[in-house]
């Protein structure tokens, strides 16, 4: 007997997952190339830096939860906040562009993944 | 064991373990991150201004030697260094439409007087004061942008990956 499994969800969770392990990896790999993202904190602060590394910390491990399907709701409501604060942060910072434009679609893949109810192929073990 | 309930979900053992293993991973990156060498020449876009012709460390904790003041060894081959991938030529030669869309943010100026080479880049959009360098006219100036991404039109969200490297005529680094 077959299940057919809703593929939908889980391409959008694992592409979403793929988005924060870029970016996670490359923050902690080069802390200092990110830091002028970092609001209210001179880029050239040690505090700036780490600022990244716990950044990027966070995304790996949300990137991890979505792409095995590790608590994947908990794991999006987490890429929402973060998605919802990069948003702000930029759009306060610089005004609206085409990367602001770009993350709102990001933020909202990450909202569509938290508010959906079944996540086929969920690693519950 | 059934696991671990977090809200109406469950992480087992696996998960857990590969949440940890991933965590192990990522502390791992971080030391790495923590000890690797930024960009350095456009630093002062973001407050820290350092005084034309002053020395300042660069990418790999050299010093940034210009005109006059020029000291210690050439550093490694620009081109043999992660940057050279994401390096924009300035002088000599003309610019060219790659480099002037990583200078997004920028607007920078190359004049030759003499056996020198002038070097000013002003941030768009502050008012904080150019940065200037002389060089030897021997040199070579690179302007540095590791990522396009961070450049919607004309302006430059993060200065913390741009830069600029200098490199005698041999292609070695040396500020």
């Amino acid at each position: 007997m077959s299940r057919r499994v809703d593929w939908g969800p889980v391409a959008a969770r694992v592409l979403l997952g793929l988005v924060f392990a870029w970016f996670g990896y490359h923050e902690l790999w080069q802390p200092r190339l990110w830091t002028g993202y970092v609001p209210a904190v001179s880029s050239t602060s040690g505090l700036a830096v780490w600022a990244v590394l716990a950044h990027g910390f966070l995304l790996l491990i949300v990137a991890a939860a979505l792409l095995f399907g590790i608590a994947p709701r908990l794991a999006s409501w987490v890429g929402v906040i973060v998605m919802a604060e990069v948003v702000l942060s930029l759009v306060i910072l610089h005004g609206l562009s085409d990367i602001t434009v770009r993350d709102v679609g990001v933020l909202g893949l990450a909202l569509a993944l938290a508010t959906q109810r079944r996540h086929p192929l969920a690693l519950t073990r | 064991m059934s696991g671990m309930r977090v809200g109406k979900e469950t992480v087992g053992r696996t998960g857990l373990a590969v949440l940890a293993t991933v965590a192990v991973i990522g502390v791992l990156l971080g030391l790495r991150g923590l000890h690797a060498p930024g960009l350095s020449g456009l630093q002062s876009a973001n407050g820290v201004r350092t005084p034309a012709g002053a020395h300042r460390p660069t990418g790999g904790g050299r010093t940034r030697p210009t005109a006059g003041n020029r000291g210690g060894k050439a550093g490694p081959l620009l081109s043999s260094t992660p940057y050279a991938q994401y390096a924009f030529r300035l002088y000599p030669g003309t610019i060219t439409a790659a480099t002037r869309q990583a200078l997004a943010g920028f607007n920078v100026s190359v004049r030759q007087t003499g056996s020198q080479v002038r070097l000013e880049v002003v941030i768009r959009g502050t008012s904080r004061p150019p940065i200037r360098h002389m060089y030897p006219n021997t040199d070579s100036i690179y302007f540095i942008e590791a990522s396009m991404g961070d450049d919607p039109g004309l302006s430059e969200y993060n200065f913390g990956d741009d830069g600029l490297v200098v490199t005698n005529s041999q292609g070695q680094i040396v500020g």
